[in-house]
């Protein structure tokens, strides 16, 4: 069974090669300034940006649309709206329904944050692995412990769920087909049945995911766990030439986007 | 006695079309007698539990046939679901599928999905508790409370309840202690016993195959390579070593035995026939 | 001063009614291999968890290495000393990657990341799996599981591992590897094995054999002893190896015949006792 959780495109890219910390900070520098961008010329710029980026990153193009899919009709829905909501002078009209330039303009600004946001978050998850950035994001985070959060434990949870989705998927499909060789019936019947056919494969999997826990938290002991003291990492991340490029990369286009704001 | 069960040329390729596919079953072909136990052989990821899927309509297969009593399981589609009445499929840890408030809810539940009435459905409780030897005491407890190897044959008792005709049952006793080993062989002959049942016993324990199996069928690779009686196939030193299995250890005592000279009968199976067979020779016993 | 001692310890589970243990003592040495064997229920997983501080007896104590479990303070030293690998390999394995899985234990030790580094690597290689280390734990088999629950704790480099039935979910081949992974250990690395099972061709590769029954040690010596008490060891619920059942019922027909370990053994003895009979 193959299941791509956060769905890692492994390529030798320089993107796959920046240092995860560098690419969480930039992500949500880019972020920001899309939705910073106020004039036409500054989303065209970070639009560019972006789809230079996507090329670099040697994941097919193909692989991007398809993380469009989940948020196609939004977008389509979002887009439409605004070319007929707009004010400003009319391009197009038919009886009531009204195209105006403001709306058009609304629409392309729109639909190009939205397509940024999806595509450079895109970027993060296919060129880096689950693992490694839930570990970034821990590094990253590492300075709310001065709010008492405690981000070792957070970031073991949300690693040990991840290393579990595919295991419990697994355990669902086997209990439902346990289920199902003493006769039970997941596909006909009224709503209510439907729902009720549910418990006995609930029940089940919600005890296991107890005795898995039981036995995980068992192991982690006997490998001296404990979410208090400091852990050292095996994997040292360094800052690299190509981490440098691409900061500096991303805050010159940056400095471009406030001038396009400035001047147009 | 006629062929309860026969599977023709039966294939099943997984993820077909698709980047993944991989041939899980090639040409699988064997009868099963009724009351006969089949045992089913071959290392992990060999096909064997692809193989139960298919017999019990969980999975559709993509060639061949499986024709129980007469017919086609796949002649009526919208009817498979009474094919697994028939058809009782035991996965390796049962005891991950217990869901119900007590034990007895949850024996009755694959009965219930049959229709079977109220009454009835006690009396079938009572009777597999009886042969699983399950304590009637256990009945209204939960079926968390009791403990693994309990929990094991209620899980069993489950499906039992159902008196299907036949009986698959996928490595039962995996984990299961050398006590707890040998009730349970004696509890699924219990079974066949009473319901005139067939039985396939999947595992890849040779020693306990060769107690209980009439045939034994061996797969490697998704491919038959054999379907004999436990003796022909532990004395068949060429299909044990293509298969990469071993035989029991008292096979091994007796072929090399056999190859030093002695007269070593051919059908050794136990270690009683093996003492009984040494005994003939040294002429009794020494007393 | 042996390196685990167990003295007098009692232990009783909180819902249950009977002990789990009934004042049970031991002595095991460093670098012995122990086989723990024994029906389900009758006590050694309660040990085994024992002996790692996991649970605390309210009878009795238990030192490793000179440090009582029951000390809070030092724990982490008793747990970095003496390691477990539990029965069911999945719920071992606790992120998504081989290498950094194994690195887990050595992480919270909080050692260097050179010394992490080449402690797992060269614990990867002791169980033969050193070229999965970049692999999904997800995508391996039962086995590879378990080989890494392995490396995980022979990365901390423990004095012991105690392994608690490691092969019950185990197929034969599966099975094997594990035993010979854990046989090297004892003999290449001098690491003190304590193997909890009830696989008896397990226990005879031993160079010990304790037999547990409802809580109390009831057998303690080497396999060749043990496994020559038949009749007691049914009566426990376990189980003996066919060449030992048949040589023991030769001996019950009246024959002299000594009973031996293993298949070839024991074929030997038979022709001597055919060939002293003039067959």
């Amino acid at each position: 069974m193959n299941i791509t959780i956060g769905q890692y495109y492994p390529a030798s890219s320089i993107i796959h090669r920046l240092d995860v910390r560098v690419k969480i900070i930039l992500l949500i520098i880019n972020i920001i300034f899309i939705f910073c961008s106020f004039s036409i010329y500054s989303i065209l710029l970070m639009t560019a940006m972006i789809l230079f980026i996507m090329v670099i990153s040697k994941v097919p193009i193909k692989q991007y649309l398809r993380s469009m899919k989940a948020i196609i009709i939004i977008f389509i829905f979002t887009a439409v709206i605004n070319i007929f909501y707009g004010a400003g002078e009319t391009l197009w009209s038919f009886g009531f329904i009204k195209i105006t330039y403001d709306g058009v303009l609304n629409a392309i600004f729109i639909a190009l944050r939205l397509l940024d946001l999806i595509f450079i978050s895109s970027v993060l998850t296919y060129s880096t692995t689950p693992a490694n950035i839930t570990d970034g994001l821990e590094r990253v985070l590492s300075f709310l412990k001065i709010f008492k959060v405690n981000t070792q434990e957070l970031s073991m949870m949300m690693s040990i769920a991840i290393r579990f989705i595919p295991t419990i998927m697994e355990e669902t499909h086997k209990i439902i087909d346990a289920q199902k060789s003493r006769g039970a019936d997941f596909e006909s019947g009224n709503i209510l049945n439907r729902i009720k056919g549910i418990i006995p494969i609930i029940i089940p999997l919600f005890m296991s995911s107890i005795k898995r826990a039981t036995d995980l938290s068992v192991a982690m002991e006997c490998r001296c766990y404990n979410s208090y003291t400091k852990k050292s990492k095996m994997k040292i991340l360094r800052i690299k030439l190509c981490d440098i490029i691409a900061i500096l990369f991303v805050v010159t286009i940056c400095i471009g986007v406030i001038f396009c704001n400035i001047m147009f | 006695m006629s062929n309860l069960l026969e599977v023709k040329n039966l294939s099943y390729i997984y993820g077909k079309n698709t980047p993944y596919e991989k041939i899980a079953l090639q040409d699988i072909n064997f009868t099963l007698e009724e009351g006969k136990i089949l045992g089913i052989v071959g290392h992990s990821g060999c096909g064997k539990s692809t193989l139960s899927k298919l017999l019990n309509g969980l999975l559709k297969a993509t060639n061949g046939d499986i024709i129980l009593e007469g017919i086609n399981i796949w002649e009526k589609p919208k009817n498979i679901k009474s094919i697994r009445f028939k058809v009782g499929l035991v996965f390796q840890y049962p005891e991950h599928q217990l869901f119900a408030d007590t034990v007895k809810k949850d024996i009755e539940f694959g009965v219930m999905n049959m229709g079977v009435e109220k009454n009835q459905i006690d009396i079938r409780v009572r009777k597999v508790c009886d042969i699983l030897n399950i304590p009637l005491s256990i009945l209204d407890k939960s079926p968390f409370s009791l403990s693994g190897g309990e929990q094991k044959k209620v899980a069993l008792a489950g499906v039992m309840c159902m008196q299907p005709k036949i009986l698959i049952l996928d490595e039962p006793t995996s984990s299961l202690d050398p006590l707890s080993r040998n009730n349970l062989l004696n509890q699924v002959m219990a079974y066949k016993e009473e319901f005139n049942a067939s039985v396939i016993f999947i595992s890849h324990n040779m020693q306990e195959l060769s107690l209980i199996c009439d045939n034994i069928l061996v797969i490697k690779e998704g491919k038959q390579l054999a379907i004999d009686t436990p003796q022909n196939l532990f004395f068949d030193d060429k299909l044990l070593n293509e298969s990469g299995l071993k035989a029991p250890e008292i096979i091994y005592i007796a072929k090399e035995l056999k190859k030093l000279g002695y007269r070593i009968k051919d059908d050794i199976l136990t270690v009683d026939d093996m003492c009984k067979n040494i005994l003939e020779l040294l002429g009794g016993d020494n007393k | 001063m042996s390196f685990i001692e167990v003295k007098n310890v009692t232990y009783q589970y909180q819902d249950s009614s009977t002990k789990a243990l009934d004042n049970i003592s031991l002595n095991i040495n460093q670098g012995e291999f122990v086989s723990i064997l024994g029906h389900n229920g009758c006590g050694k997983s309660t040990l085994s968890r024992l002996l790692n501080g996991l649970l605390i007896a309210e009878q009795g104590e238990v030192i490793i290495n000179g440090i009582n479990t029951a000390d809070e303070e030092s724990i982490y030293e008793v747990r970095s000393n003496l390691g477990l690998i539990l029965q069911n390999p999945d719920n071992q394995l606790v992120t998504t990657v081989v290498e950094e899985d194994v690195a887990f234990g050595c992480e919270n030790l909080c050692l260097k990341p050179d010394e992490i580094r080449k402690r797992v690597d060269n614990a990867l290689k002791a169980v033969g799996m050193y070229d999965y280390r970049m692999f999904d734990t997800y995508r391996l088999s039962g086995g590879q599981k378990q080989k890494i629950a392995i490396a995980g704790i022979l990365a901390m480099k423990p004095k012991c591992i105690v392994l608690d039935e490691p092969t019950a979910m185990l197929d034969i081949s599966a099975r094997e590897e594990i035993i010979k992974i854990i046989k090297s250990l004892n003999q290449k690395e001098k690491i003190t094995i304590i193997l909890i099972t009830h696989y008896m061709e397990e226990a005879i590769e031993s160079k010990r054999v304790i037999v547990m029954n409802k809580g109390k040690i009831v057998l303690d010596n080497s396999p060749d002893i043990i496994f020559s008490q038949v009749e007691l060891l049914k009566s426990y619920g376990l189980d003996v190896p066919q060449s030992i059942e048949l040589i023991y019922n030769l001996r019950k027909r009246g024959y002299k015949i000594d009973y031996t370990l293993s298949a070839q053994g024991c074929i030997n003895n038979i022709v001597s006792l055919l060939q002293g009979n003039d067959i």
